[in-house]
């Protein structure tokens, strides 16, 4: 199969929920206001329990209770609150396919494992938009989901094939002369209408030197930086198995020396420990 | 109020946050520029800049108390490096961390009864975060400066101090550059001899790695100069410390001649009064009572006149050879003749004090031993010797001896004289060479001497070109040994 015939298939999957795709456009709406944002995630009252649940979790920590959408918004800020509806809404197209060959729960930890990461790494390198990493950190593999969805055999091939060659889902790809996940998960996100940046550090998280020209070099790096992080401390899976390659030039990018890497170890367990709220989403879907 | 920023106003005011960012110098200037550009994003009532240990800075617009629950949402948005919009009753705080890879600057908090929209919350937050960029780099520029400052300042204080230390100080690197000089090194005008001699002992100081010390004479001046290795950044050292000890010098050793000068007339004068005295009384006796002698005691008395005559004569051939000897004067008449004979002849003229003391006299050598030397000269040294051997015996002492060696050997005689006398004490056995020493116990007069016999002694031999040393233990003798080059006696 090749990438057009499955960009030809992405074109059939159903857009994300209407909800959604209102709360990514009013978060980068140069107007709107937090009335603005709190409003629309009210029209989906699961979704509002949730991403209030979240807001309140041990992740952010916050010293005091919040009680409405729209104080949510102003505390926590626009790019996180749209950040948390839409793991929510993630979760839920994750969920959803009961009848799948693959581990949901396990591949959506690595995705909140991922985010958590990238999250922290804009921090660590001090790049100031760090929200915009943490969905770039949650989306990065969603062209896995994508793929099972268009075709679940071609996706248990690559993971069986990464498992006995002991290499990378990305390499295994490459061996069966597949198009690589990284560029469906960039096709995926174009049509949620997420930022470019978004998009574009989620298409070359495993090739980062070869986008060396591109605006977003640095993002792409710190994506590349936290999925090999995550993968190599076993949080949720990818199904890759082993060949886990940290790229020098992204560790160069990104002016990452070995000391800051062992902190920023250090400081991602710690984080991950309090994100416990964000794999348990679906008890609130159930209630 | 600012809801919809055209792209143009939004130029304007990067442009002017720019511009004033630029000119700022110093945090302090930086800060104000921030918070000017706030006030035209967002109307606020009052702006406050916290430090980095979250205490106020900075104040727009009246007093302001941040209450507990405040500050842990300022610690909040510090350790999360999320800005944060908190309502408070009717009004709310923007608060804005100022924070740079991972590094807390300070905090912006702003006081406004105004929402603010997603661009101007984007905006802001740029801005806040460029403003950390700056500020941390002006206060890294600041605390260098402050650092360099005060480094300039200890640095004049040390050359100051130095400066004002009457040494000449230098420090040398291993290239024999000098990389630090205080006034009096770098006024110096030492000449090219002495130079050459300072980095020849910092060059040996690099080699050996421990301290050196010279002393060298410029001029009229004594300088002693020490080098010492010390450690730079890693790198080897030598500082080099001259000191003026010329007055130092000069003073210690006139004084010492002064005390010697005073001893020595106190000396030359008894010496020169008992043969003086003799003279006198026995001439005295002659006049008043010549009449009343008989011929044979006459005889007896006249002969004690001119044997005492004899000893002035040669004590003040002494005291002439030795002021000879000070300005170098004296020239050897070198002839041939016979050591061993010579030896004896002075024995036998010296029998009569060694007889006095009761101390016996021994040639130990038979055969002859020619040498080509200043006879007379020679003479003096051996009789010097001997009566030393004889004058320092031990009083009450029973087989009292000096004995007398000559050995030749390859191209050389050795003397031995030795003596079972009183000895000398360790600490003076070299001091006995210069000129007016005496032993403390001798110098009550118990012995006559005048201190100079040795230096006589010794400058004859080194004149010469031999050398003169000895060894002794006190209360058991001494063995003074000559060694003088056969010269062409054969
Ligand atoms: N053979 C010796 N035994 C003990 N002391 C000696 C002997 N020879 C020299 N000395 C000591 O050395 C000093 C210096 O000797 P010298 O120069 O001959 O001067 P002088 O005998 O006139 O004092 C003497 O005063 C004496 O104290
Ligand atoms: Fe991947
Ligand atoms: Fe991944």
């Amino acid at each position: 199969m090749k990438l057009e015939e499955i960009i030809a298939k992405i074109e059939e999957l159903p857009t994300p929920d209407p909800i959604v795709q209102k709360i990514i456009a009013v978060a980068s709406d140069p107007n709107a206001s937090a009335k603005d944002l709190a409003d629309v995630i009210k029209l989906d009252p699961s979704l509002s329990v949730r991403v209030l649940r979240l807001a309140n979790s041990a992740y952010y920590g916050l010293p005091r209770k919040i009680a409405q959408l729209s104080e949510a918004v102003m505390i926590l800020g626009f790019k996180t609150v749209r950040n948390l509806a839409l793991s929510v809404f993630t979760y839920n197209s994750l969920m959803r396919k009961k009848r799948s060959t693959i581990d949901h729960a396990t591949l959506w930890k690595h995705f909140i494992g991922v985010a958590v990461a990238a999250e922290l790494m804009a921090q660590v390198v001090g790049y100031p938009n760090k929200e915009e990493l943490f969905v770039a950190g949650l989306l990065h593999d969603i062209g896995k989901v994508t793929l099972e969805f268009v075709s679940s055999e071609m996706f248990m091939a690559i993971a069986k094939l990464s498992k006995t060659l002991k290499i990378s889902f990305f390499e295994a790809e490459k061996k069966l002369n597949l198009p690589n996940h990284a560029l469906i998960s960039m096709k995926t996100i174009e049509r949620w209408g997420l930022p470019e940046l978004v998009s574009q550090s989620c298409g070359g998280h495993h090739t980062p030197e070869s986008f060396s020209e591109s605006l977003y070099s640095d993002v792409i790096s710190m994506v590349h930086v936290s999925d090999f992080f995550v993968n190599t401390i076993n949080y949720g899976e990818s199904y890759s198995y082993g060949g886990f390659v940290l790229s020098p030039y992204a560790l160069n990018l990104l002016g990452l020396k070995p000391r800051m890497l062992t902190n920023y170890l250090k400081k991602l367990k710690e984080k991950l420990a309090t994100a416990d709220e964000f794999l348990k989403l679906e008890q609130e879907a159930v209630s | 109020m600012l809801n919809q920023i055209s792209s143009s106003r939004l130029h304007s005011l990067l442009s002017s946050f720019i511009r004033e960012i630029m000119n700022a110098t110093e945090p302090d200037l930086l800060l104000d520029a921030l918070m000017r550009i706030f006030q035209r994003f967002v109307d606020c009532e009052r702006i406050v800049v916290l430090g980095n240990d979250l205490n106020v800075k900075k104040i727009k617009g009246g007093t302001v108390e941040i209450d507990e629950e405040l500050k842990k949402m300022v610690q909040w948005v510090v350790d999360k490096h999320s800005p944060m919009s908190l309502p408070t009753g009717d009004a709310m705080i923007h608060i804005f961390p100022l924070v740079k890879a991972g590094k807390t600057l300070g905090v912006l908090l702003a006081w406004s009864k105004e929402e603010i929209v997603v661009e101007t919350s984007e905006l802001l937050r740029t801005f806040a975060f460029l403003s950390a960029v700056v500020l941390e780099n002006l206060e890294l520029y600041s605390s260098l400066q402050r650092q360099h400052k005060a480094l300039k300042a200890t640095k004049n204080y040390m050359q100051r101090i130095l400066d004002s230390f009457p040494q000449h100080i230098a420090v040398f690197d291993q290239d024999s550059r000098i990389v630090f000089a205080n006034k009096g090194y770098s006024l110096s005008t030492f000449g090219e001899d002495f130079i050459s001699q300072v980095l020849q002992l910092v060059q040996k100081t690099f080699l050996t790695g421990s301290r050196q010390m010279l002393e060298v004479e410029e001029g009229a001046n004594f300088y002693s100069i020490v080098a010492e290795l010390i450690e730079y950044e890693g790198q080897p050292q030598v500082l080099l410390v001259i000191t003026d000890v010329t007055n130092t010098k000069e003073v210690e050793r006139l004084k010492a001649i002064d005390r010697l000068k005073t001893e020595f007339v106190a000396n030359i004068s008894h010496e020169l009064k008992t043969p003086l005295a003799a003279i006198k009384a026995y001439a005295e006796t002659i006049l008043t009572s010549i009449e009343m002698l008989d011929q044979q005691t006459l005889n007896e008395f006249v002969q004690i006149i001119y044997r005492e005559s004899e000893h002035l004569e040669s004590i003040l051939e002494g005291l002439l050879d030795f002021s000879k000897l000070e300005q170098r004067m004296l020239t050897l008449e070198k002839t041939t003749f016979d050591l061993t004979g010579l030896v004896r002849e002075t024995m036998r003229s010296i029998e009569e004090l060694a007889r006095s003391k009761q101390v016996r006299l021994e040639l130990l050598t038979r055969e002859p031993v020619l040498i080509r030397a200043d006879q007379r000269r020679i003479k003096q040294v051996i009789t010097n010797l001997l009566s030393n051997g004889i004058k320092y015996s031990k009083e009450d002492s029973q087989e009292k001896y000096v004995k007398v060696k000559i050995e030749r050997k390859d191209g050389k005689v050795l003397i031995e004289i030795s003596d079972n006398g009183l000895g000398i004490p360790k600490e003076y056995q070299e001091k006995v060479f210069e000129r007016f020493f005496r032993v403390g116990t001798v110098m009550d007069h118990r012995v006559d001497g005048t201190g100079l016999g040795l230096t006589i002694a010794k400058q004859i031999v080194e004149l010469h070109g031999g050398r003169i040393w000895l060894e002794s233990e006190p209360n058991v003798g001494t063995t003074v040994f000559v060694e003088l080059p056969v010269g062409d006696g054969q």
